[in-house]
């Protein structure tokens, strides 16, 4: 077996490592293996296995949440919901640090995508940060590690991923990602209010109660949404593709009805764009069809559960080491294709040892998610620096305050299963 | 002529994809209204999302590939320049090429052994299922020569 796992995953990590796209190397890893293991892969599965990997009704509930995403944001909505931030946290000192924090919270509510938070957030408060003395590379660190809130708070496309490839309710995992979500909001601005006392940053001027009345009754409207979305998946009245499909047509209404800062040419252009950023996702489950039927075949999850059995019966223990695990992996790889591969794996393994399915989902996106913010590949690096027009290398030092505060944050969840697991016992 | 068919291509691809997506949101909240407003649903709903979902998925795949979007972990082409990051950019498009084609003769076989099966509430040849994945199958390895095409044509010093 161990042959086997060296073709697979040596030949997909070789050709990730050389720079093809990650749905290629997956499916020259099948291929290679195809080759090298002649009968165990009959030609046959291949070919049904690259539709069967999306051959679920359920996969829409991804396109759906990138559609709600791209048009809450063409449609203006993370203007309104930078202002609601600034009236609230912008005259505290360090006050464009403290609301890129808050606003990449409440824009979580909208959007299932770190990449999609980054963009939209960091497109406004990076250059607004820059002309107000923040250091180039903290403007991007904060937006970069911010960003990290938006796939933990529901809607979220990793939840939705590891909630099929696991077999745990979608509802019960939204639910457990809010307290999560609101956890990291608050480390990340301890982080960032420590930074801004000791550089002795600027703040705004408190605008009054009165702005910040008009600027929650403006943005109302779309904070709405994840209420949608909880309410409808966590009451079990509808199925994750049935609420995803609602939460797209709320976006689309009020964007153009409500707002009326999306046009229907614009929608339209709203609407390739997510369906492209939707494929990105698609392409890889598609062919991970292919790749989940080599290790279920190989009985790896099985070997696995067996000798973690062995090691330890604790499950903090357990989900601790799959903790590590992933952190070390999702230096390398991108969260999605890293649940798509290791879900599979690793949770019969926790679940023999009694490690709860829904604590494992968060922890493991969580620790995923933290993999965009360390190099050497870590993708929200990359993007904020550009968009600060900063290096890389500067970007990550001004990271390290905020990656402590998340992996303190993973530890506690670790430790305390019932800060995760509080409200969907107390709803679900 | 390369940049053109590229560019063809791509214009063609994107609204095809867009539309999919259109067709399986308006499927889908129209089950939701009418499961929710009028206690009734379509039965075919389901089926026919997922084969929308199926060429979205494929045909995005192709034009991702020929405007190099896809999610890639790019560590090494990160450190390299010039002739070495165009020699893996050719090593890479060259194997897609080959690799997609493979694929085509794949999926012919699987589809072929799908003959006289009817799906289910569809009842129409199950073949039609395997028909995204030949097509996107068949764009990867013309997008993948395109793009060996323009990267043997370019200035080999180039990045």
């Amino acid at each position: 077996m161990l042959l086997e796992l060296a073709v697979l995953f040596g030949t997909m990590l070789a050709g990730m490592v050389l720079g093809a796209p990650i749905f290629f190397a997956m499916a020259a890893a099948v291929a290679a293996y195809g080759l090298a293991f002649q009968p165990k892969l009959p030609a046959m599965v291949v070919g049904q296995s690259f539709m069967q990997g999306i051959d679920s009704y359920n996969y829409a509930a991804i396109a759906f949440f990138f559609l709600a995403g791209e048009v809450m944001n063409a449609g203006g909505i993370s203007r309104r919901l930078l202002r609601l931030a600034s009236a609230l946290v912008g005259h505290i000192r360090g006050g464009l640090s403290h609301v890129n924090v808050l606003a990449s919270m409440v824009f979580a509510g909208v959007s299932g995508s770190a990449v999609a938070d980054a963009s939209a957030i960091g497109s406004v408060l990076v250059p607004a940060m820059k002309r107000a003395g923040y250091a180039p590379g903290y403007a991007a660190a904060v937006t970069a590690a911010s960003a990290t809130i938006g796939p933990v708070i529901p809607p979220s496309i990793p939840l939705v991923v590891y909630g099929l490839f696991a077999g745990v309710s979608i509802g019960q995992l939204f639910l457990a990602g809010v307290v999560p979500g609101v956890l990291m909001g608050l480390f990340l601005l301890a982080a960032s209010f420590v930074v801004s006392w000791r550089r002795n940053y600027p703040a705004t001027d408190w605008q009054g109660m009165g702005e910040l009345g008009r600027a929650a009754r403006d943005a109302i409207l779309a904070l709405l949404m994840p209420v949608i979305v909880v309410v409808g998946l966590a009451g079990g009245v509808a199925t994750v593709t049935e609420v995803g499909a609602v939460a797209a047509v709320y976006a689309i209404a009020i964007s153009l009805l409500v707002y009326r800062d999306l046009d229907p040419k614009g929608l339209w252009a709203t609407l390739q764009r997510a369906a492209l950023a939707a494929v990105t996702v698609l392409i890889v489950i598609s062919i991970a069809g292919a790749f989940v039927w080599i290790v279920a075949n190989m009985g790896l999850a099985r070997h696995l559960a067996a000798g973690v059995a062995g090691l330890s019966d604790d499950p903090t223990i357990i989900l601790a080491a799959i903790a590590v695990l992933l952190l070390l992996l999702g230096m390398v790889l991108e969260p999605v294709t890293l649940l798509i591969v290791v879900v599979p794996i690793l949770v019969p393994t926790a679940r023999s040892v009694g490690v709860d399915l829904v604590q494992l989902g968060v922890v493991a996106v969580l620790s995923t998610l933290i993999g965009l913010i360390t190099p050497p590949v870590g993708f929200l690096i990359y993007l904020t620096a550009a968009q600060a027009e900063a290096r890389a290398v500067a970007v990550v030092r001004e990271l390290t305050p905020f990656l402590g505060a998340l992996l303190a944050l993973l530890a506690c969840l670790i430790v305390f299963p019932s800060w995760t697991l509080w409200l969907p016992r107390l709803l679900g | 002529m390369v940049a053109r068919l590229r560019h063809g291509l791509s214009r063609l691809l994107a609204p095809a994809v867009g539309l999919c997506l259109l067709l399986i949101l308006a499927l889908a909240f129209s089950q939701v209204v009418l499961r929710y407003l009028f206690a009734a649903s379509i039965l075919w709903v389901e089926e026919v999302s997922v084969m929308a979902l199926a060429w979205m998925t494929w045909l995005g795949a192709v034009h991702l590939w020929l405007n190099r979007a896809h999610l890639t972990a790019d560590i090494v082409p990160l450190a390299t320049w010039g002739r070495w990051r165009r020699r893996l950019d050719v090593a890479i498009n060259a194997l897609a090429c080959a690799g997609a084609v493979a694929l085509v003769a794949v999926t012919w076989q699987t589809l072929n052994a799908f003959a006289g099966i009817e799906l289910g509430a569809l009842e129409i040849d199950a073949r039609i299922k395997y028909y995204p994945v030949l097509a996107g199958a068949c764009g990867l390895a013309i997008a993948a020569a395109l793009e060996l095409a323009r990267l043997l044509s370019a200035d080999p010093d180039a990045a």
